[in-house]
C-alpha cells in the first residue's frame, strides 16, 4: 500500500511514508535524481524560517531541515486535522506532570504514524543536525501544513502552510 | 561592570524640583482615568498612545481622586493613571527613568525582576534613601534582559494604593515563539479601606477578613464523613495551631475588589483579537496579597515565559500566579466569539475578569467559582491517610505523632504546613526524605547535585484548592529553560532559611526573627555559587523575592532549570534555588505579600 520514499538524516535512518490513498498523490519510488527542487528550511526555537511554501502538485521536493535551535524538533507534513490528531497523541504520551518538557523519551517520528488514518511524512531533527525529507506534493489537495508537534511547539508558532495551487 | 559610573554616586543624579516645575512632567495621559496601555487592540507593530517608551521616561507620582469600580477612590497615580502606565524599554538601551514625587510622603519605584546596579534598585534604606516629597530621582541603568516585568513602590504600603504598573522590555533578538498581537494583563487587588487600617485589622483580629470560617454545620458534616474522633482531633489541632483551616489568604474578597488592568469584573475590560491570530498575553500579578488561578475557558494557553525568562512551551488549561510573578502565554482563538479571561482568587473569595473578544461589547459566560478550599483536608492528608496513627495526637502537643504506618506513595498529598514548628520538634522527619521520588544524586561537595529537586518539594503540585484531574494545570516542574544558564558550577555551600510566622499576632519572619530583630544582613560571598534552601514552616504560601540576582529554581530539570525572581513556596514545602552572587552590594530579600513584608518577613542580603 505504501509507497516509500527515501530520507536520510545525519545518523538517523528515517523513513518517511506517505499514504497515497488519503491524499490522492501519484508517485513512485524515486531517488535524488527524481527530485525537482530542494528546499532548505531552518527550524529554530520555536519557528520555521518560512511560514509559507508554494509547491506545485506533483512536484517532488527534497527538504533539508536544519535545526538551529537548542531543543529537538520535528518536521511533519499533513493536513490540519491530521496534524492536530498527531499533536494530541504526542501530548497524551508525554504530557503528564512528571514528564518535564514532556517529550524526552519518545521518538517524535513514530507518533506521526497510525491512529488518525494513514501516516504523515515526518522527520525528527536533533539540535545542530540537518535532516532530509523527500516528498511529492499530492494532486487535488487544497492545502497542507508543515509543523513541529512536540508538545507546545506548534502552539508557540512552529508551523507553516504549503500552498498547493502551483 | 560597564556601568560602574552609575553605581558610584547615585545621589548625585538627583535633581531637586520645585513642585510647580514637576507638574509639567504629567503627560497627556494625566487626564485619562484608565491606564493607557490597556488599549483594547493591544500592541501590534506600533505602540498605543500613552505608553511611556524608553529609553527616557518621566513619571510623576500623585495621590488623586479616580473612580475605581465606579466608586470614588483615592489611589496613588503615576502620570495620571492607577495602576500606572506601561513602561516599554528595549534590550540594550540605557534607561533613564525620572521619578518625581508629588505625594506628601517619601516614595520609590522598584523595577521588579531587573538586574541592575544596587543604587538603582529603588528600595528605601537598602538601595537609596527614597524620594522625598517634591524631589525627582533619576534612575539610570543598562537594560540587559528582555521580557515581562513590572514596577511598584517599595515604600510602606503604597503598593496597595495602586502604585504599580507593567514594565515590558522588547527583546534584541528573536524570541522563541511568534505571535500576531499582544496584551498586558495586570492583576491587582484594590481596597477602599486605608491600607494602614487593613494592617491594623490583621494585627488585632486574626481572621478579620475570613468570613469563610467553619461552622457547626460543617462540624457535623465532617463527623458524618470522618467520624467523631477524627473530626474532633482535627479541630483540636487547628485550634492549637491558632489557625483556621480556611485561612487560605489573610486579606480576602471581603475587602478586595480584584482588578484586571484597573477594571473590576463588572466593568469587563476587553482585549480585542481577530480570529485566527495568535495572541501573546503578558500576565503580571501586581497584587499586594492575592494569588490567582488564571484560565480562559475554551482556549488552551501555552506558557512561553515565566518571570520574563523564556521557557520551553507548555500547553495548559490553567495556571496559578503567585504575587509578583509573571507568565507569558499564547492563545490562538480560531472562532469569532468572546472568551472570558477568568482570574479566580486562590481563596475563592472573588475574581478578576476580562473578555477576549473580536469586538467591543461582547461577553462570554463567567465560570462558576470553586468552593473554598480547606487546608484541613490538605494539611491532614485526607486522601490516603488511612494508615495514619492518630492515637498519639490527643496530648498536649504533637510529639507523639507516628508516621510509621504511612505508605510512602500515599504521602504525596500530605502537607505538613499545618503543623506549627514550635509544637512539632519531636516529629521525626527522617523517613520523609526522598519521598519526592527524585534521584538524590550527590555532588563532590556532598550536596545534592545542581538542579535536583529537594526532598520535601512539591513541584508537581499546583497547590491548595486545585483538582489536578479537572484540567491541565501548570506546575513548577513544567518550567524548563532552553539552554543552561551561564554559571554551571555546583553549589559551594547551602544556606537554609525557614519561613516562619505567628498568624494570631500577625508576625511574619525568616528563621523566627522579624526584620526589626535581626542584627545584620545575610551575607553572600562575592561570586560564590550557593544554594538557597527555603523551608516554609507556616500554613500559607509565600512568594519569596530576591532583588539583584536571579534564583535558578531547582525543580528537577537538571541543567535546564528555570530562573525566576520570585519563588512561590507552598505550606510545608522545602524548595531550593541556585544563586550566583555576582551583584556586589545590598539587596532586599522578602516575602512579596505586602503585609507579611511589612510585618517583618524581610531581610537584607549583602554581597561582598
Amino acid at each position: 500500500m505504501r509507497k516509500t520514499l527515501l530520507t536520510l538524516a545525519l545518523g538517523l535512518a528515517t523513513t518517511a511514508a506517505f499514504a497515497a490513498g488519503e491524499h490522492g498523490g501519484s508517485h513512485s519510488s524515486m531517488s535524488n535524481a527524481d527530485v525537482d527542487r530542494t528546499i532548505r528550511v531552518e527550524a529554530g526555537d520555536m519557528w520555521f524560517d518560512s511560514e509559507k511554501l508554494n509547491i506545485a502538485p506533483g512536484e517532488t521536493i527534497k527538504f533539508e531541515i536544519v535545526n538551529t535551535g537548542n531543543v529537538e524538533h520535528e518536521f511533519v507534513i499533513g493536513d490540519a486535522e491530521a496534524q492536530e490528531a498527531h499533536r494530541k497523541m504526542m501530548q497524551e504520551m508525554g504530557g503528564s506532570h512528571g514528564g518535564g518538557g514532556g517529550h524526552g523519551g519518545h521518538g517524535g517520528h513514530d507518533m506521526a504514524e497510525g491512529e488518525h488514518g494513514g501516516s504523515m511524512p515526518s522527520v525528527t531533527i536533533a539540535p545542530g543536525d540537518t535532516a532530509e525529507l523527500v516528498w511529492t506534493a499530492p494532486q487535488n489537495v487544497d492545502g497542507l501544513q508543515y509543523a513541529c508537534n512536540i508538545p507546545g511547539h506548534y502552539e508557540a508558532g512552529m508551523y507553516g502552510n504549503i500552498d498547493l495551487q502551483g | 561592570m560597564a556601568n560602574s559610573r552609575v553605581i558610584t554616586h547615585p545621589m548625585s543624579r538627583r535633581q531637586i524640583l520645585k513642585g510647580g516645575a514637576a507638574l509639567g512632567l504629567g503627560s497627556a495621559a494625566a487626564l485619562s482615568l484608565r491606564p493607557s496601555w490597556a488599549n483594547p487592540w493591544g500592541q501590534t507593530n506600533v505602540y498605543s498612545k500613552g505608553v511611556e517608551e524608553g529609553p527616557e521616561v518621566s513619571l510623576a507620582i500623585r495621590r488623586e481622586s479616580i473612580l475605581i469600580d465606579g466608586k470614588e477612590a483615592r489611589p496613588i497615580s503615576i502620570n495620571g493613571t492607577s495602576p500606572g502606565p506601561m513602561i516599554r524599554l528595549k534590550e540594550g538601551q540605557d534607561a533613564v527613568l525620572r521619578v518625581t514625587n508629588l505625594l506628601d510622603e517619601p516614595t520609590s519605584i522598584h523595577w521588579h525582576g531587573l538586574i541592575l546596579p544596587p543604587g538603582m534598585d529603588g528600595v528605601p534604606g537598602v538601595s537609596f534613601p527614597g524620594i522625598a516629597p517634591g524631589e525627582t530621582f533619576t534612575y539610570r541603568f543598562p537594560v540587559r534582559q528582555n521580557g515581562t516585568y513590572w514596577y511598584h513602590s517599595h515604600s510602606g504600603l503604597q503598593e496597595q494604593l495602586g502604585h504599580a504598573g507593567p514594565l515590558i522590555i522588547d527583546a534584541a533578538e528573536r524570541e522563541p515563539f511568534r505571535y500576531d498581537r499582544e496584551h498586558v494583563l495586570l492583576l491587582t487587588d484594590w481596597t477602599f479601606e486605608d491600607p494602614m487600617a487593613v494592617f491594623r485589622n490583621l494585627k488585632t483580629a486574626e481572621g478579620y477578613y475570613n468570613f469563610q470560617e467553619r461552622t457547626i454545620a460543617d462540624f457535623f458534616a465532617d463527623v458524618r464523613e470522618e467520624g467523631f474522633a477524627a473530626t474532633a482531633e482535627m479541630r483540636g489541632m487547628w485550634a492549637k495551631m491558632r489557625m483556621s483551616s480556611r485561612d487560605i489568604a489573610d486579606v480576602t474578597g471581603s475587602t478586595y475588589t480584584y482588578l484586571l488592568n484597573g477594571h473590576s469584573p463588572e466593568e469587563n475590560w476587553t482585549a480585542l483579537f481577530q480570529a485566527g491570530e495568535r495572541v501573546r498575553l503578558r500576565v503580571i500579578n501586581g497584587s499586594a496579597m492575592s494569588y490567582f488561578d488564571v484560565r480562559i475557558p475554551g482556549l488552551k494557553m501555552t506558557v512561553v515565559a515565566a518571570d520574563g525568562q523564556p521557557v520551553q512551551p507548555v500547553p495548559v488549561d490553567e495556571f496559578r500566579i503567585g504575587v509578583a510573578e509573571t507568565y507569558d502565554v499564547l492563545v490562538a482563538p480560531e472562532d469569532d466569539t468572546a472568551y472570558t479571561i477568568f482570574a479566580e482568587a486562590m481563596d475563592r473569595s472573588g475574581y478578576a475578569r476580562a473578555t477576549l473578544a473580536p469586538r467591543e461589547g461582547m461577553a462570554a459566560e463567567i465560570p462558576e467559582r470553586r468552593k473554598i478550599a480547606d487546608r484541613g483536608m490538605e494539611a491532614m492528608g485526607a486522601h490516603g491517610m488511612e494508615g495514619m496513627d492518630h492515637s498519639g495526637m490527643g496530648g498536649s502537643d504533637m510529639q507523639g505523632m507516628d508516621h510509621s504506618g504511612m505508605n510512602g506513595s500515599d504521602m504525596e498529598g500530605m502537607d505538613h504546613s499545618g503543623m506549627n514548628g514550635s509544637d512539632m520538634e519531636g516529629m521525626d522527619h527522617a523517613n520523609m526524605r526522598g519521598m519526592s521520588g527524585e534521584q538524590n544524586r550527590m555532588n563532590a561537595n556532598g550536596m545534592l547535585a545542581a538542579g535536583a529537586a529537594q526532598p520535601g518539594s512539591r513541584y508537581d503540585q499546583a497547590g491548595i484548592g486545585i483538582d489536578p484531574e479537572a484540567r491541565r494545570m501548570l506546575v513548577y516542574r513544567d518550567l524548563k529553560a532552553f539552554t543552561p544558564w551561564p554559571d554551571r558550577r555546583e553549589p559551594e555551600r547551602e544556606l537554609e532559611l525557614h519561613l516562619t510566622g505567628n498568624m494570631e499576632r500577625y508576625m511574619w519572619s525568616f528563621d523566627g526573627k522579624k526584620f526589626s530583630e535581626v542584627t545584620g544582613p545575610i551575607h553572600f560571598n562575592k561570586d560564590e555559587r550557593l544554594r538557597l534552601i527555603l523551608v516554609n514552616d507556616t500554613m500559607m504560601e509565600h512568594p519569596i523575592h530576591l532583588h539583584g540576582m536571579w534564583m535558578e529554581l531547582e525543580n528537577g530539570q537538571g541543567e535546564l532549570i528555570p530562573r525566576k525572581h520570585t519563588l512561590n513556596v507552598k505550606p510545608g514545602e522545602r524548595v531550593s534555588a541556585l544563586i550566583t552572587a555576582d551583584a556586589e552590594g545590598s539587596w532586599a530579600f522578602h516575602c512579596h505579600l505586602l503585609y507579611h513584608m511589612d510585618a517583618g518577613m524581610f531581610r537584607v542580603v549583602k554581597v561582598s
